[in-house]
């Protein structure tokens, strides 16, 4: 049995040293992989958790299944396609120019999560940097993030367990390993230093700093925090959704921040992305439009609230939704959720999920990475081609995507 | 109603958190039934379980104008006063809420905390949320 090398879908991570050793298409051993990208592995496999293709619960072939969704999209007046970020940058741009077509809009999880981090870094309004370029560093600082959970080999495979100056013997430490957190985390207990502020008091923290950095009078923890900045010469900054959150997407006070630690050393910034390509959705849709999320294509291309999924769930402003690789029904707040339920869904998935039991149509597909390829943007920028292992046994979401781009009536 | 009279009622802020095992048991075929073990609790300091009644372990209900769960108390000793932490997913999700230009709030959901007895049959059942 051969080991075959294969990149782990299950977060942003995107590890490309896992191995897979198959028997009869049957992953029978998992190498590198963490409890996170083991579990999603080996669930691919497992066909009760898999979708087939269905018209309201009856299963059916795959044409019938297309022509439903195809029939759906064409009889609304204003669909919204909502997803993607599971799906290749090939997928993406497919579902991208379905949207167009049907003078819809498109939106995806980062208009809730770190799409406003991620533009700010596209537009180079904050610093960033690949992570290949982690050896120059000497501070790593996790702020609201705790990659034990949420991307458990960042730590080992990219950061400080990765650094070449981490050692643990030593009187000078070349490399700190730091957190900006709101309670004890696996992450915050084994850094060096940990600046502990209470949830959403991030604003205030900067503030704080930003006095520090002036020379204003300001408390010991922050003083700390200053002192560490300046004696620092390249700082990388994990971007978590609890910095986000706390700001509640007003980044202009870290921006500032950034701005102002820049010039004692290099500062660039990394979002902990979630999904394993939504970055790659934000670099596609830019691509396409100029925008990352939240864009409505019935007047040309335009962006805004409106377009989110949140705000159209809220308002009833669109007649037929394509979720593709997202479970809205359990990812939002209940009370918005609720708005879903009279609206036909076309569940695009490879896995059963809330949103698949309650949608009109159900096109089950592959699973992008591990049995259909194309590529992705990990959470620092850089692009990624995918190696899948297994033998797909329905079709990829590109193919599905391109299938009902075609079948489509605007 | 479910709650006993004489436990007193909480004001607390939750706070969501990502947890690997409540996301890892929804995929993996030996621990589906764990998931709700993982993702059913909250973390509270030693005094708000003092101020709730509750000991380590024992059950909770959060209630705000979204909706009502009830979780299993974690004792978090580093956990600040006022505040409870809570795995992200569906569970907390009865209880966020949406105001239009902001985010969802998930990371600030303001409830009232109770502690509930076992004597109370389904209503008190832990994660007593539904998906979907």
């Amino acid at each position: 049995m051969a080991v075959q090398k294969t990149i782990c879908t299950a977060c942003s991570c995107l590890c490309d040293d896992i191995g897979l050793t198959l028997e009869d298409d049957i992953v029978t051993r998992i190498e590198n992989a963490c409890r996170k990208g083991a579990s999603f592995l080996y669930g691919t496999q497992f066909e009760k958790r898999r979708n087939p293709y269905l018209v309201e619960g009856q299963v059916v072939d795959a044409e019938k299944a297309l022509d439903r969704a195809a029939a759906e999209l064409s009889r609304a007046k204003h669909p919204l396609i909502f997803g993607l970020d599971n799906s290749s940058l090939e997928a993406q741009a497919v579902g991208i120019e379905l949207a167009r077509r049907l003078r819809g809009s498109v939106d995806d999880t980062s208009s809730f999560c770190q799409g406003t981090l991620v533009d700010l870094i596209l537009s180079e309004a904050l610093p960033t940097c690949s992570l290949a370029e982690l050896p120059n560093s000497d501070l790593l600082l996790y702020w609201g993030s705790n990659p034990h959970h949420s991307h458990p080999r960042h730590l080992s495979k990219f950061t400080i367990y990765a650094h070449p100056e981490y050692t643990e013997l030593g009187a000078v430490r070349r490399v700190t390993l730091a957190a900006v957190e709101v309670r004890e985390s696996e992450t915050s207990v084994i850094c060096h230093r940990v600046f502990r502020i209470l949830p959403r008091g991030d604003k205030e923290f900067i503030g704080e700093v930003l006095k520090g950095i002036a020379g204003e009078q300001t408390n010991r923890e922050v003083k700390s925090f200053v002192e560490l900045l300046r004696r620092t010469r390249y700082c990388i900054v994990f971007a978590g959704l609890g910095l986000t959150y706390s700001l509640d997407n007003n980044f202009a006070p870290f921006v500032e921040l950034a701005r102002q630690l820049g010039k004692w050393g290099r500062l660039a910034v990394i979002p902990m992305v979630g999904h394993f390509n939504m970055r790659g959705f934000n670099h596609s849709l830019r691509k396409a439009t100029g925008y990352v999320n939240k864009v409505g294509f019935a007047n040309g291309t335009s962006r805004g609230d409106q377009f989110s999924l949140l705000e159209q769930v809220k308002n009833r402003s669109f007649d037929c939704l394509m979720v593709v690789g997202a479970d809205p029904f359990s990812s939002l707040p209940r009370s918005v959720a609720v708005g879903l339920a009279d609206v036909p869904i076309i569940a695009v998935d490879p896995f059963q999920t809330a949103t698949t039991r309650g949608a009109t149509v159900v096109l089950g597909t592959a699973v992008t990475g591990v049995e259909v390829g194309g590529s992705a943007v990990r959470m620092d920028g850089t692009e990624v081609a995918l190696m899948p292992g297994r033998k797909p046994s329905r079709l990829g979401d590109e193919e599905v995507l391109r299938r009902l781009l075609e079948k489509v009536t605007a | 109603m479910s709650v006993t009279q004489d436990h007193p009622q909480v004001p607390l802020v939750i706070v969501t958190y990502r947890d690997v095992y409540a996301w890892a048991a929804k995929l993996d075929k030996n621990e589906e039934a764990m998931y709700e073990k993982y993702a059913a609790i909250v973390r509270l300091s030693e005094g708000e379980l003092k101020a709730l009644g509750v000991g380590n372990g024992g059950k909770v209900r959060l209630s705000n104008s979204a909706g009502s769960v009830v979780v299993r108390a974690q004792l978090d000793s580093k956990c600040p006063r006022g505040f409870g932490f809570m795995p992200m997913s569906h569970i907390p999700n009865e209880l966020t809420s949406y105001e239009a230009g902001k985010l969802p709030n998930f990371k600030w959901i303001e409830v009232m905390a109770q502690a509930i007895t076992d004597d109370h049959g389904g209503q008190g059942a832990v994660g007593s949320a539904k998906e979907g």
